[in-house]
């Protein structure tokens, strides 16, 4: 089904129209870009009927170029003005919002440009303020469009002239380059796992030939290349990517190297997953994604042996198989190049969950040392931290309840607008969880909606919780507090509704011990808030203080 | 300059991205759809690329034929 996406803007982006268009169709993308027009980005236009409100619009972008900073005056206040209109919409649609660069071509003193930039600076500063609240909102990154290709590039003022385009046909293309990427990566999922090779690739030489003080990652030279792409892989590793090795090495020798390496800025924590052995790359690759639970296809391949990267993309077909430059002093840019990693919005938990990794082997660790379950529990310093959700968490929250599958009772999947209608409605607690122990916070990683509408019984209409913090009693935990909690309010009943669903067995197998009493027909489980002693015991440090 | 021909029809074709059956040495502006305002950008920008010439902002809006552009090369 084809979604619309209206370009609003301050000049004609008939152009952009047009190539981003032939760029969507050709990826085979449900997008379709139509331009309003000239102006049509002013607020007092945003009400109009049309295409902006039409059925099939599913998106409105914001596309603006530098003049909006000279021609429009009181620029910022009617930027305020404008966000405020999109977050008093009833359904606000997508929208793509581009920040602000000055076109610094000026008659004026060089000095002059100072304070252009601090106001393009103050304007994008608010963009962000209000991405942080609005889920449905995202910048699209013109400054670095701008900073990338420079302004003469974008704009010429021939052009602008004749046609009322701040974007001239050359600097169009860059312009459609990076709204198509943004487009795509929100209809597309987001590769998850980056591997990558070691010798000739993380860093220049052959470790089995070169030994350690033969590799070349120094701060200049051919090291300096690597050095850079080892950074940037470090950067992509703190928006959420996991990143994992797989070389043909003598084990021993490469986490040697890795580890104690001078100018080595990759260290074995930060990788999810190393393999390092003589075996089939593809196998190495297999053995890594089972080991991570995740799907060959989030995984992409970085290798500079083509022989290597015939033999993953052959054996697996489904693993991104990238091209390695000619050149090491390539490598950053095919990295920022490929659009497989990009993504318009990092939650908290993205930017935590290539650390979550390490900590759960570090976890398994203590585990298999650890006497008993009990000790395993106690070592770990569990806490649960129970809030009311908040307008500003729903993101997060709705994010989970759409894609939690194992340990979600009901997976009932809702609309976002619905969602937020629920936190609004004092009838239901919706309460997010966060887990931490001693190895850090897991961040928002469980949910439940609660309808305690009725005096006598609280019914839990949702409950699920990410698999990240299963298997350490927080499920007990909450259940325990839960029943507490509904005693303190004068129920005498808690009511948790189950859905078996094709992947939620591990839920359903927590309902069994979990001291509740099933109904006949299996869909509501009983627990009697007299008798919090049936409940499975749990380790866990419960901080309920930011429930309202 | 001389101006190779057959690298001006290839150039026009893919500018205004017109089927090769669509070509005419003759063409101007709105004869093809594909030929509009907009496409009249692409066209300028392409052709002042592959000939390295550079057009002045008079001659962007006039050289709106495809027989006033090749004469328009030929001087260059």
């Amino acid at each position: 089904m084809t979604k619309n996406v209206v370009l609003l803007g301050d000049k004609t982006l008939s152009l952009l129209a047009r190539d981003l268009n032939s760029q969507l169709k050709q990826a085979g993308s449900n997008w379709h870009a139509v331009d309003a027009g000239y102006d049509s980005w002013l607020v007092a236009r945003l009400n109009r009927e049309g295409e902006l409100f039409d059925k099939n619009t599913a998106a409105w972008a914001f596309v603006l170029s530098p003049r909006v900073l000279e021609n429009v005056p009181d620029i910022d206040a009617h930027l305020n003005a404008t966000l405020e209109h999109l977050a008093s919409l009833e359904a606000p649609p997508t929208v793509l919002f581009s920040n602000f660069f000055q076109d610094p071509r000026g008659g004026m003193p060089i000095s002059n440009n100072l304070e252009k930039h601090a106001l393009a600076n103050k304007l994008n500063e608010r963009l962000l303020m209000f991405r942080e609240s609005h889920s449905w909102f995202h910048v699209v990154d013109h400054v670095s469009l701008a900073l990338q290709h420079g302004v003469s590039a974008l704009n010429d003022p021939r052009f602008e002239a004749v046609a009322q385009v701040f974007f001239s046909p050359a600097g169009n293309r860059q312009l459609s380059r990076l709204w198509f990427r943004s487009l795509r990566s929100l209809e597309r999922p987001q590769k998850k796992v980056c591997v990558v090779d070691l010798d000739n690739t993380l860093w220049g030489g052959i470790l089995g030939e070169d030994g350690p003080d033969g590799l070349q990652m120094a701060d200049s030279g051919t090291g300096l290349a690597y050095r850079r792409f080892q950074r940037a892989l470090l950067e992509l590793r703190r928006s959420g990517i996991l990143l994992a090795v797989c070389s043909k090495n003598n084990r021993e020798e490469a986490i040697e190297a890795l580890k104690s390496h001078p100018d080595c800025i990759l260290r074995p924590t930060d990788f999810a997953h190393i393999e390092i052995g003589w075996g089939l790359k593809s196998e190495a690759i297999a053995r890594t994604a089972e080991k991570l639970s995740l799907g060959l296809d989030s995984f992409v391949f970085i290798d500079d042996s083509p022989v290597e990267r015939e033999e993953v993309a052959r054996a697996l077909p489904s693993v991104e198989v990238l091209d390695f430059p000619s050149d090491p002093a390539g490598l950053v840019s095919a990295l920022s190049e490929y659009s497989g990693f990009d993504s318009l919005r990092q939650t908290e938990e993205d930017r935590k969950r290539a650390d979550a990794y390490v900590h759960e082997a570090q976890r398994s660790a203590i585990k298999a040392s650890s006497k008993s379950p009990e000790e395993f529990y106690r070592s770990l310093g569990l806490q649960l931290g129970i809030f009311s959700a908040r307008v500003e968490q729903a993101g997060r929250l709705h994010q989970l309840l759409m894609k939690t599958n194992q340990f979600n009772l009901t997976t009932r999947r809702i609309s976002d607008d619905a969602f937020r209608a629920l936190i609004g409605n004092s009838a239901y607690m919706v309460v997010g969880l966060r887990v931490s122990d001693r190895f850090g916070d897991s961040g928002i990683t469980g949910l439940a909606i609660i309808d305690r509408g009725r005096q006598d019984v609280w019914t839990v209409q949702d409950f699920l919780l990410s698999c990240r913090v299963l298997g350490r009693t927080v499920e007990n935990a909450f259940l325990s507090w839960l029943v507490a909690r509904a005693a303190g309010a004068g129920a005498n009943r808690v009511a948790v509704h189950f859905a078996p669903s094709a992947r939620n067995e591990v839920a359903h197998g927590f309902l069994k011990v979990s001291g509740g009493m099933e109904s006949d027909s299996g869909d509501v489980w009983t627990f009697d808030v007299r008798r919090p002693e049936a409940i499975p015991e749990h380790y866990v440090q419960i901080d309920e203080s930011q429930v309202s | 300059m001389v101006v190779d021909k057959v690298k001006f029809r290839e150039c026009i074709i893919k500018a205004l991205r017109l089927r090769s059956d669509e070509y005419r040495s003759d063409l101007k502006i709105g004869d093809v759809e594909q030929w509009d305002s907009v496409a009249h950008l692409d066209l300028m920008s392409e052709i002042e690329q592959q000939f390295g010439v550079r057009f002045d902002l008079d001659e962007i809006t006039a050289l709106t034929s495809l027989p006033e552009l090749f004469s328009r090369l030929e001087k260059a």
